[in-house]
């Protein structure tokens, strides 16, 4: 069973991903950057779910951080975020990489779920 | 003249008369008449006729006339001996003889002596008893009064020379004194001519220095006026010349460079206030807004960062005008305002609304994502239908709020000049569709027909902000389905034309009135018949569009008829897209 981390502060997000996911997934989860950042590098999951506004540390540093570790240079990462980030540093953090931006309050849960399939199991579209 | 009669004449043949009444003799009248005639003072004479004639009788005048010693002497000469020319004495007789008499003739005589004399003769022509005839006369020497007479002529004619000659004189004296005194008028009416014109410039000349002063009065209170004005304007202003070098600086400017005018003014103002970029860098001179309006006469606006040495760096927002005299640039005005503390307050102001949105999106985003698991449950199936019409409800009301949300956090960013594209590759067709199936539900909803026509398939990917692009299109349609009643139809129609690829979002709804298609793109904005016709909106969407598709350096254009529909055109370079700021 594929394995997903849920690196997100809002518990009310977290329940509802983990819910809405355990079904075909391992769900593991976070509250803050860093400590995704170390369950991250430990546990190798083969998909984060990634915040930005977090305490102790944000979801961007979590990423630089992610991208020096050898197992992070090629992780699959989905940020959610509410936070209107500046496109360009987004872009500089996840280009050429299987790094996808969704605004949270935008993007409905229908499809961030088919998109989550979509990244784990491509051979079946 | 008292002549002494030494022999007295004796008048022997004398008319005598023998005795008169009184009793005196012949003899005593006689002696009588003999004293009278021998002390007459004119020569009293007789003569006998002829050319030549003989003296008969003379008294002692005669004598002394004729220079003769006696009476004897005289009586020896002819009588025509006595005259200058003796034909004279011809015509002299003939004429007594015939006439009896003559008086007063002027005669040329000489003295025996052989001087010449002039005399008067009166002379009567005699006969006596003897019928002899013989001439008496008397005679009186005019020499000198001839003399007189030629000598008071002369004199005459002398004085007539000298008075003609003085008269000459006097007349070429008046003539020169009448032309000294035309002359002397004409200088004098010169004169007072040029008195005249000395008097009229004296009095130009004191008008033009009046003038001058009145002309000085008011620039000195001009240059007081606009002193004051510009010691009293709150931004700074510097006054260029046309080698960037400082002419004239105000209090503001001063205050904001932290530098004193005595100090700066002919020093080079990029030496002086640098222009720097936001890391800090020296902006080229070249690259400068006063290069530019030094050299490109057209006005220049911006927002700069200035660092005066040793200071801190200050935001202004700067406007740099070039000054043209008869068309030739002669320098520039910079007029610049410290932004410093406005732009920290705008970057409060954002990090609150990017604050604010977040701790918005984030309760309604999990509300949003809670209704939709509540929905997918399959519980929602068993409820009661109103029961799931009431959450529906819940979550189209969610949905506004997020959509108001968003808005706001766009113009935010339009406001602020904050827009950072980031542009990436695009199947425009693909993206377009996206749009109109997650807007399916709103039409079905809404009983509106939306309908997708893509005139051109082989549309080529391009490089563009897609979650822009998908705000855009979105925020057109949403728009159009919202202001057509039940029935009608949205029409979406995709197309190239040469350069630029084409969106146009057609209605047959309410329209927009002429006056509301003016308005339609400006902020917050929203139409009469928009707001009675019970739709939704924030009136920030068409203002979004514009700033967006302009930033791409495309258009929006709209056609529309009231109660006939509206269409909505976007136009967008397929190439030279650039992700730059929209300010």
């Amino acid at each position: 069973m594929k394995r997903i981390l849920i690196i997100e502060d809002e518990l009310a997000y977290v329940r509802l991903l983990r819910d809405s996911l355990e079904r075909d997934y391992e769900v593991l989860d976070a509250q803050d950057g860093k400590a995704g950042l170390a369950i991250a590098k430990k546990e190798k999951p083969d998909l984060i779910l990634l915040d930005i506004r977090m305490p102790i540390m944000d979801g961007m540093t979590v990423l630089k951080e992610l991208r020096e570790d050898p197992y992070g240079k090629t992780a699959k990462v989905i940020l959610l975020t509410n936070l209107e980030a500046n496109n360009q540093i987004v872009a500089q953090v996840t280009q050429d990489l299987p790094v996808y931006y969704f605004i949270k309050s935008d993007v409905k849960l229908s499809d961030l779920l088919i998109k989550i399939d979509e990244v784990l199991q491509p051979q079946k579209k | 003249m008292k002549i002494a009669v030494r022999n007295p004449i004796r008048w022997a043949r004398g008319p005598v008369k023998s005795r008169d009444s009184d009793g005196e003799s012949a003899h005593q009248i006689q002696e009588k008449y003999q004293t009278l005639v021998n002390n007459l003072s004119v020569g009293v004479y007789r003569t006998t006729p002829g050319s030549k004639g003989r003296f008969l009788e003379a008294n002692p005048a005669m004598l002394q006339m004729f220079e003769a010693r006696s009476k004897d002497e005289l009586l020896k000469h002819n009588v025509n001996d006595m005259y200058q020319n003796p034909e004279d004495r011809k015509i002299f007789s003939q004429k007594l003889e015939k006439d009896g008499y003559v008086k007063n003739e002027e005669l040329g005589l000489v003295t025996l002596a052989g001087n010449n004399f002039i005399a008067s003769v009166t002379a009567v022509t005699k006969t006596d008893q003897h019928g002899d005839t013989y001439f008496d006369g008397i005679i009186e020497n005019i020499s000198g009064f001839k003399r007189v007479e030629s000598a008071l002529r002369q004199a005459h004619a002398l004085l007539e020379t000298r008075v003609k000659d003085k008269t000459i004189e006097l007349e070429d004296l008046i003539k020169d004194l009448s032309a000294d005194i035309a002359e002397q008028k004409k200088l004098e009416k010169r004169s007072t001519v040029y008195n005249q014109e000395l008097e009229n410039t004296k009095q130009a000349m004191v008008n033009v220095w009046d003038d001058l002063n009145n002309e000085k009065v008011k620039l000195q209170e001009g240059k007081v006026r606009d002193d004051a004005m510009l010691e009293s304007i709150g931004e700074g202003i510097i006054f260029i010349d046309t080698n960037g070098r400082i002419v004239l600086v105000n209090k503001a400017a001063e205050e904001m460079i932290h530098s004193k005018a005595s100090e700066i003014i002919g020093k080079r103002i990029d030496l002086i206030v640098p222009l720097v970029d936001e890391t800090d860098s020296v902006i080229p001179f070249k690259q400068q807004p006063i290069h530019d309006a030094l050299s490109g006469k057209k006005k220049i606006f911006g927002v700069y960062y200035f660092l005066p040495k040793g200071k801190n760096k200050i935001s202004v927002s700067l406007t740099v005008t070039p000054v043209l005299l008869q068309n030739e640039i002669i320098g520039a005005i910079e007029v610049f305002r410290d932004i410093t503390r406005e732009r920290e307050i705008d970057r409060a102001k954002t990090e609150f609304v990017s604050l604010a949105s977040h701790q918005l999106r984030t309760p309604l985003g999990i509300a949003k994502w809670y209704l939709e698991a509540v929905e997918k449950t399959g519980y929602m199936e068993k409820a009661p239908e109103e029961i799931r019409d009431y959450i529906k409800q819940v979550y189209e009301s969610n949905e506004r709020v997020l959509s108001l949300v968003r808005d706001l956090l766009s113009v935010s960013r339009i406001d602020q000049g904050r827009i950072k594209d980031n542009p990436k590759s695009t199947n425009i067709v693909h993206l377009v569709e996206g749009v109109i199936k997650e807007l399916s539900i709103m039409a079905t909803k809404k009983g509106v027909q939306l309908d997708l026509l893509a005139k051109s398939r082989s549309l080529p990917t391009m490089s563009i902000d897609s979650l822009r692009l998908h705000e855009v299109i979105e925020n057109l349609i949403t728009n159009a389905l919202e202001y057509t009643p039940t029935g009608g139809t949205v029409k979406v129609v995709i197309d190239k034309d040469g350069n630029e690829f084409r969106v146009s979002v057609r209605d047959n709804g309410i329209g927009i009135s002429q006056e509301d298609q003016k308005k339609l793109f400006t902020k917050f904005f929203r139409s009469e018949r928009g707001l009675t016709s019970n739709a939704d909106g924030s009136g920030l969407g068409l203002y979004v569009v514009k700033s967006y598709v302009e930033n791409w350096g495309g258009k929006v254009m709209v056609a529309s008829k009231e109660g006939r529909g509206s269409t909505f055109t976007i136009k967008i370079p397929l190439n030279n897209v650039k992700a730059k700021e929209v300010g």
